[in-house]
């Protein structure tokens, strides 16, 4: 058992720190959004929500089921980890937002379910509340089938062969979130693309004061235009167009479809996100008897999209128009 | 290619090569059509501004050229002979370019537009291959790089035809509606300009470019009607839902066209008087009689559609050329026999007696016109008329024409202006039981009983019968049924004019044409 949390105790394994030694570090690095076009996917995936969403005229979320207003407190508190809010909307935002620029970044992510146990009274056995705890991506990984999480030294604990200190985790407390099927390959190689694109990133600046000087035939247009090729190739199965940095050859219908496509990805992703988060939220409901589940209403669906797209070959709709849905 | 043309222009415009000269013009003009069939419009452009540089040089400045062409000059028949085909060649770019352009675009159809646009932009090869002006090339070429940039990272095409369609068809439109104002415009200042300032010292030549120059507006002003069904055409390409505020506006401005041609007019007749008009030389062109049969009708057409201005500045010029003209046509017919003498050498005198019935007719029609001018003017050239017989040989000329039974070209002319009066009354629909005026009763289409009355009748029953003194005159059958008729049909001070409608068949359905 972890510390206790106010008048509960927590039963919490995995921790939440800085990696500020190197070898931990170095693997939190690896799977971050650092880097230049990493980070801007990072902040696109921000809107995996609609930016309207909480807002008077935007979409809300709203639990259904049978203790659909005992539970809500329990469940926005569960979910808001960090930042502390009274709103489930809010809360289910921000968790949403988390979840899926981890699990674009990073892949699967997993969270611990940390249940809070009353520290006093007849009931101090049974859980009265959870909390859903983010395992730090990066810092996961398996001692034979033992789930670890690796930590600071200064936490103290086991070490494995690489002299890192971790922490045992309880894999019946564990949940993993994952893309669905046959995007979570496809992001893989977006990502893996887009690292490398980060590296490179800086050696155009090389190439062109070279090319200033008279030392190479570097062509900046003809690199551009490259580049552009390549982000688009690379990036179609989500549609991300890059905030628009390569314009080559775009066509007006081109840059809509495309944000259709990364509209169309945004929401694939959040569902998937909602659809675990309830199987989540049913296992944890069987251990503290309660029975709710999340519905986001108001957000376009997976329908409309490809409506969209329909009307964008058939013409129903214009360019423009298909672009204001695309933003909306 | 256009600056190898001009500078070759420049080496042959000697005495002994201009004829090639105008040859290698010629080709220059058959090129120009065919580019611009090919909508390859600023290239045809470019080539046009080259043959007319040289043109208008070789008039106005002949001594630039080193071949050179002052040495032409002096020698004056070659000098002529090479003034006036290039007088013609001036007009002709224009003419080439225009029949080029609505030839391209008499066959615009949405179904092969479409199949055009779509074969131009689906691959980077198809767009060369279309033709199509530089603009829209450009548009297809940036669209067949983005359709293969599209199946290159996407894997298939995205963007959709009726996308395609609608850009191409505005841009082509929009190039369309330009080129035709753009060309209404160089029209105006590369063509009638230095028309309507030319020296007339050379009246034959100045003339001759005023046919030319007709001739083209009269091609504009037909296949105008070609443009506006491309417009209509492309406009079915248009995307509706898209609601594109850069759709081009294609409406033309037709009076232009109206203008330039009343400049040439207003030119012809300072110049068509200093025109040859001695007897008719077979071997020449016959200018005389082209610019009065071109004045006359324009006159007509001023006297019917109420430009009052240029029908007073043409009408006299027109009664000083019909008594040249028929002058002349004594002369030419001399050797036929009496009645084809007759006939035809008075037809003139028809022509201003009917021009001068229309100014009458079209006066009461509108409640305005140019009849109170024209009176005078007849006023006046009767009182110098010192044998008197003037108002009895037009009455006799009539009824001489009325026991014809031969077609003429004068008789068909006249049928033609009675079918046009009609058609523009109609459009009015001056019923007669509604005109107010009893001459415009009288011409009513919609009189039926299938007299029609002439206008040369007009002018004698309204104008020759009410001189002091002409009542006795010997008139013709149908000039006596039409004096009838308004004697019966004007109000008289004691009788309505409205019972007198009763005796008149009325038919309200369309006019019937001869």
């Amino acid at each position: 058992m972890s510390p206790v949390s106010g008048e509960f105790r927590a039963s919490r394994r995995s921790r939440y720190f800085y990696p500020v030694e190197p070898e931990l570090a170095a693997r939190v690095r690896a799977v971050s959004f650092e880097g230049y076009y990493t980070t801007m996917l990072y902040q696109d995936l921000e809107f995996v929500m609609p930016f309207d969403v909480g807002r008077a005229s935007g979409a809300t979320a709203r639990l259904t089921g049978r203790d659909s207003v005992s539970a809500e407190s329990m469940i926005t508190q569960a979910l808001s980890t960090n930042e502390h809010t009274y709103w489930l909307t809010d809360a289910l935002e921000r968790f949403v937002r988390s979840a899926a620029q981890n699990l674009v970044l990073a892949g699967p992510v997993t969270y611990e379910i940390n249940y809070l146990y009353p520290v006093e009274g007849e009931s101090a056995a049974e859980p009265m509340r959870f909390r859903l705890e983010l395992i730090a991506p990066g810092t996961m990984s398996y001692h034979g089938t033992t789930p670890i999480q690796y930590v600071l030294s200064t936490f103290g604990g086991p070490t494995d062969s690489t002299g890192l200190t971790y922490v045992e985790l309880d894999p019946q407390t564990l949940v993993t979130f994952h893309l669905p099927d046959p995007i979570e390959d496809q992001v893989k190689k977006i990502i893996h693309f887009l690292r490398a694109a980060n590296r490179e990133q800086v050696s155009g600046s090389a190439l062109l004061d070279q090319s200033m000087r008279g030392k190479s035939g570097y062509s900046f247009t003809r690199h551009q235009e490259e580049l552009a090729e390549l982000f688009a190739a690379a990036t179609a199965p989500i549609g991300w167009n890059a905030r628009g940095l390569f314009t080559y050859n775009h066509l007006e219908p081109y840059d809509v479809w495309r944000e259709l496509k990364f509209m169309e990805f945004k929401t694939r992703v959040r569902q998937a996100i909602l659809h675990q988060l309830n199987d989540v939220l049913a296992q944890i409901g069987s251990v503290l008897r309660f029975e709710a589940q999340i519905e986001l209403v108001g957000v376009v669906a997976l329908s409309d999209i490809e409506q969209a797209m329909e009307d964008m070959r058939s013409g129903a709709r214009s360019i423009g128009q298909l672009a204001r849905f695309a933003a909306s | 290619m256009a600056g190898c043309i001009e500078r070759l222009l420049q080496v042959l415009s000697t005495k002994n090569d201009w004829q090639r000269a105008v040859g290698v013009v010629d080709m220059g003009n058959t090129l120009i059509q065919r580019l611009a069939e090919r909508l390859q419009l600023d290239e045809a452009r470019i080539l046009r501004h080259s043959l007319t540089f040289y043109l208008r040089g070789i008039t106005e400045s002949p001594a630039q050229f080193p071949g050179d062409a002052a040495k032409i000059e002096n020698s004056t028949g070659e000098w002529e002979m090479f003034h006036v085909a290039v007088a013609e060649r001036q007009v002709l770019s224009y003419i080439s370019f225009w029949l080029g352009l609505v030839a391209q675009i008499r066959n615009f159809d949405s179904a092969a537009l479409v199949s055009r646009f779509e074969h131009a932009v689906s691959s980077l090869d198809g767009c060369y291959k279309a033709r199509a002006p530089r603009a829209l090339l450009g548009l297809f070429e940036h669209i067949a790089s983005g359709v293969d940039f599209e199946r290159r990272t996407e894997g298939r095409r995205v963007s959709p035809g009726w996308w395609v369609n609608h850009l191409c068809a505005r841009l082509l439109l929009s190039t369309l509606v330009q080129e035709v104002r753009g060309f209404l415009d160089e029209i105006q200042k590369e063509l009638i300009n230095p028309v309507a300032s030319a020296d007339e010292t050379h009246a034959e030549v100045v003339s001759m470019k005023i046919f030319s120059c007709l001739e083209l507006t009269n091609k504009m002003r037909t296949h105008l009607e070609t443009v506006r069904h491309a417009a209509t055409v492309l406009e079915t390409l248009r995307h509706a839902q898209t609601d594109d505020e850069k759709w081009p506006d294609v409406s033309f401005p037709e009076e232009i066209l109206r203008d330039i041609e009343e400049q040439l007019y207003q030119k012809l007749a300072v110049v068509a008087p200093l025109l040859k008009h001695e007897r008719h030389n077979a071997g020449e062109p016959d200018l005389f009689g082209q610019a009065y049969k071109t004045l006359f009708d324009a006159t007509f057409h001023a006297i019917l559609y109420g430009r009052n201005e240029i029908a007073w500045k043409l009408f006299p010029i027109v009664i000083v050329m019909a008594e040249w003209a028929r002058a002349r046509l004594i002369g030419d017919l001399v050797s036929e026999r009496q009645q084809q003498q007759v006939i035809f050498g008075t037809e003139p005198l028809v022509d201003v007696m009917e021009l001068s019935g229309y100014a009458l007719l079209m006066n009461e029609v509108n409640g305005e016109g140019i009849w109170p001018q024209v009176r005078a003017l007849w006023d006046n050239l009767l009182a110098r008329d010192q044998s008197s017989s003037t108002p009895q040989q037009f009455a006799n000329i009539l009824s001489a024409h009325e026991n014809l039974f031969a077609l003429t070209p004068g008789g068909i002319g006249r049928t033609d202006r009675q079918l046009e009066l009609g058609r523009l009354l109609s459009r009015q629909a001056t019923h007669p039981a509604q005109a107010a005026s009893p001459i415009v009763a009288a011409f009513s289409p919609f009189l039926m009983g299938g007299m029609r009355h002439d206008l040369a009748d007009l002018f004698i029953v309204e104008y020759i019968l009410q001189r002091p003194g002409m009542s006795a005159i010997v008139i013709s059958r149908k000039v006596e049924i039409l004096r009838d008729y308004l004697t019966e049909y004007r109000p008289r001070p004691d009788n309505s004019g409205s019972e007198d409608l009763d005796s008149y068949d009325l038919d309200d359905d369309e006019p019937d044409e001869e």
